[in-house]
């Protein structure tokens, strides 16, 4: 029983590391550089706050994989891909987000580095 | 162990149940799935399956509970038509197999749910770990804490029913 | 055991504190008017920001509804249906925009016109259906400048001329863009920025007392910026010929119209922004300038007080008027 009360608290204190780590991660101040990869390469790198137009990107992997990022000012999001489980187009928009958004299949990874935003706006 | 029976016949029992035992998990492991769960983040599932590999652990033997992760993890991306995620879940199934079994020998009773809960964790580091091998970038780690969460709380689940199932199995005395 | 927990308490407080009080940022986008219209506000609570973002989408829908060319029932097409043949009540929001809209027809001697419906849907640009008219069509709709041949009394409208066709597209996001604002301040709000398609207003101060650092589009490379200028509670409009456009035999047709010639302005200019504390003066001046070229355009700003510009010529020249000093315009190193 010692045993029981012993793992509870080490669970509950695994849980609350977790739960501050999630809120860390989330509330983590945003920049505005987006760096696209792909296997691992540096595909791209966007100043979002410096896009006025949105526009789209198309990646194609070697196995006919292919996925289409949608950027825009602010923000960047994956519209669609060839992936089976289509999370990375589930996330939605990550504007400043910590958390990356992946597209594990076909080993795409958008993350949003940088200090924050150099503009407030672009007059287009 | 029942004295009567021959090793033959006790062999192919054990085959057997390991088939079924492989079935079930295959079973869980494919409607589970199915199961759409509303968070965009890669990694984050029930992980019913585990219930199986659990159950042979306690049970049986590692050997038991590796070949029947095996199968299923094998016959379950066949199914689902991923070859990608075959590693993730390689990845996620070998290291949780190894921390569940250590866990096993270490604690006594019935922990069974804090083994699963291990577990979880390990099963969902060992995918991150791989994603930063095939992604080449530290930065799903920023995904830990999210699957920190999940894995305590699906290994929790996951955990109790075994508990319970392990309990079921004592009183009918089936071996 | 013991160190655990003191180290989960003392991150629990390390970050929990130093996020208290200060305003939070609160973001929205919506499609209006065939464009995106986003607000980013700062707010003291959740509440308040999505009242007062509940509040300024409502005023700017409800002015689509007003002025839009492309909504059947909108007021701007009954007036357009009815205005030639006899004396049309308007709402007060029509009469207002109207009436600014002959006042920098007047300014700018015709350079903008707000009368030029037909000869807009004429060429039908940014539509599917863009064709360049012939010189007859073009000839037959060309008619003299709005505050020539529309009189406006009070609340009560007439046109004077039979071609004239009421099209606000050169104006109306100016202001709405006022109106937002107004309907944000009245909800206490009291920082922040709205974009309407490009159309940039800034509310108050960031942080309290920075600038707004606000990029000007480069019209030779659309998705980068030329320029940055930083301003507090002012608006920015950038009127450019990269837009909206399309190309045919190999000449491109862009979207602002020249309303003597009825073909796109052609006056050495690639694009032109305003600054000013008014969004509808900086649009509609931007659109005068631009088709009154370097010379003229750079007279018309400074003769007028509380507005500034900054104009990029057809061959890459960045040129400013004398007060520009003030905002701190910088050209982004290339």
């Amino acid at each position: 029983m010692k045993q029981n009360l012993m793992l509870a608290i080490v669970t509950a204190l695994l849980l609350l590391l977790g739960i501050i780590g999630c809120i860390a991660v989330n509330n983590k101040s945003g920049g505005c550089i987006a760096v696209i990869r792909q296997n691992g390469n540096e595909v791209q790198r966007i100043d979002l706050s410096a896009v006025s137009d949105r526009y789209s990107i198309t990646l194609r992997g070697e196995n006919g994989e292919e996925n289409i990022i949608l950027v825009e000012h602010g923000a960047i999001s994956m519209q669609s891909a060839s992936c089976p489980d289509k999370l990375c187009v589930k996330r939605g928009t990550i504007q400043s987000s910590g958390i990356p958004l992946v597209c594990l299949p076909n080993h795409i990874i958008i993350e949003i580095v940088g200090d924050t935003p150099k503009l407030d706006g672009v007059a287009y | 162990m029942d004295t009567n029976k021959s090793p033959k016949k006790k062999n192919l029992r054990h085959l057997l149940l390991l088939s079924i035992l492989t079935a079930m998990a295959l079973t869980l492991f494919l409607v589970e799935a199915q199961i759409p769960l509303p968070i965009g983040i890669a990694g984050v599932k029930l992980g019913l399956a585990n219930l199986v590999t659990l159950f042979l652990l306690v049970k049986f033997s590692a050997r038991d509970a590796a070949a029947v992760l095996g199968m299923r993890i094998f016959l379950g991306n066949l199914f689902t038509g991923q070859a990608v995620s075959l590693l993730y879940s390689l990845a996620g199934g070998i290291l949780s197999l190894v921390v569940m079994l250590l866990l096993c020998r270490i604690l006594k009773g019935k922990s069974i749910w804090f083994v699963s809960v291990m577990g979880g964790i390990s099963h969902n580091l060992g995918q991150i770990l791989i994603a930063m091998c095939l992604l080449g970038v530290g930065g799903v780690l920023y995904y830990l804490p999210f699957l920190l969460v999940s894995g305590i709380l699906m290994g929790l689940l996951t955990g109790l029913v075994t508990q319970g199932f392990l309990a079921a199995w004592d009183r009918l005395h089936i071996q | 055991m013991k160190r655990l927990c003191t180290a989960t308490l003392l991150l629990t407080m390390l970050l929990s504190s130093g996020c208290e009080n200060r305003p939070k940022q609160y973001e929205r986008t919506q499609e209006l008017f065939g464009t995106f219209v986003s607000a980013r506000i700062f707010a003291s609570d959740e509440k308040t920001a999505e009242a007062a973002l509940d509040a300024a989408f409502r005023r700017a829908a409800e002015l689509e509804q007003t002025f839009s060319p492309t909504i059947a029932d909108s007021e701007l097409n009954a007036v357009n249906a009815a205005a030639f043949s006899q004396e049309t009540a308007v709402s007060e929001e029509f009469s207002e925009l109207l009436g600014l809209s002959l006042r920098y027809s007047q300014l700018s001697g015709g350079a903008f016109d707000c009368s030029i419906g037909q000869l807009i849907d004429l060429w039908d640009i940014g539509t599917e259906q863009a064709t360049i008219p012939t010189d007859e069509e073009l000839h037959r709709t060309i008619h003299p400048a709005a505050h020539e041949v529309i009189s406006l009394q009070d609340r009560s409208v007439r046109f004077t001329d039979e071609r004239v066709r009421l099209h606000f597209g050169a104006i109306a996001k100016g202001y709405i863009a006022d109106e937002m604002k107004e309907v944000l301040q009245a909800h206490g709000i009291e920082s922040g920025t709205l974009s309407l398609g490009g159309n940039i207003l800034t509310l108050g101060c960031k942080n309290e007392d920075e600038p707004w650092v606000i990029g000007i589009t480069d019209p030779f490379a659309p998705q980068e910026i030329t320029a940055t200028l930083e301003v507090r509670d002012l608006s920015v409009v950038t009127s450019g010929r990269y837009e909206r456009y399309f190309e045919e035999n190999g000449v491109t047709y862009h979207h602002i119209l020249d309303p003597w010639t009825g073909l796109p302005s052609d006056a050495g200019l690639a694009s032109a922004t305003i600054i000013s504390q008014s969004s509808v003066q900086c649009d509609a001046l931007s659109t005068a300038v631009f088709v009154l070229g370097a010379q003229e355009g750079l007279a018309l700003i400074e003769g007028l007080d509380g507005a500034e510009c900054v104009l990029i010529t057809d061959d890459g020249t960045l040129l400013q008027s004398s007060g520009m000093d003030a905002y701190h315009v910088k050209q982004v190193e290339k």
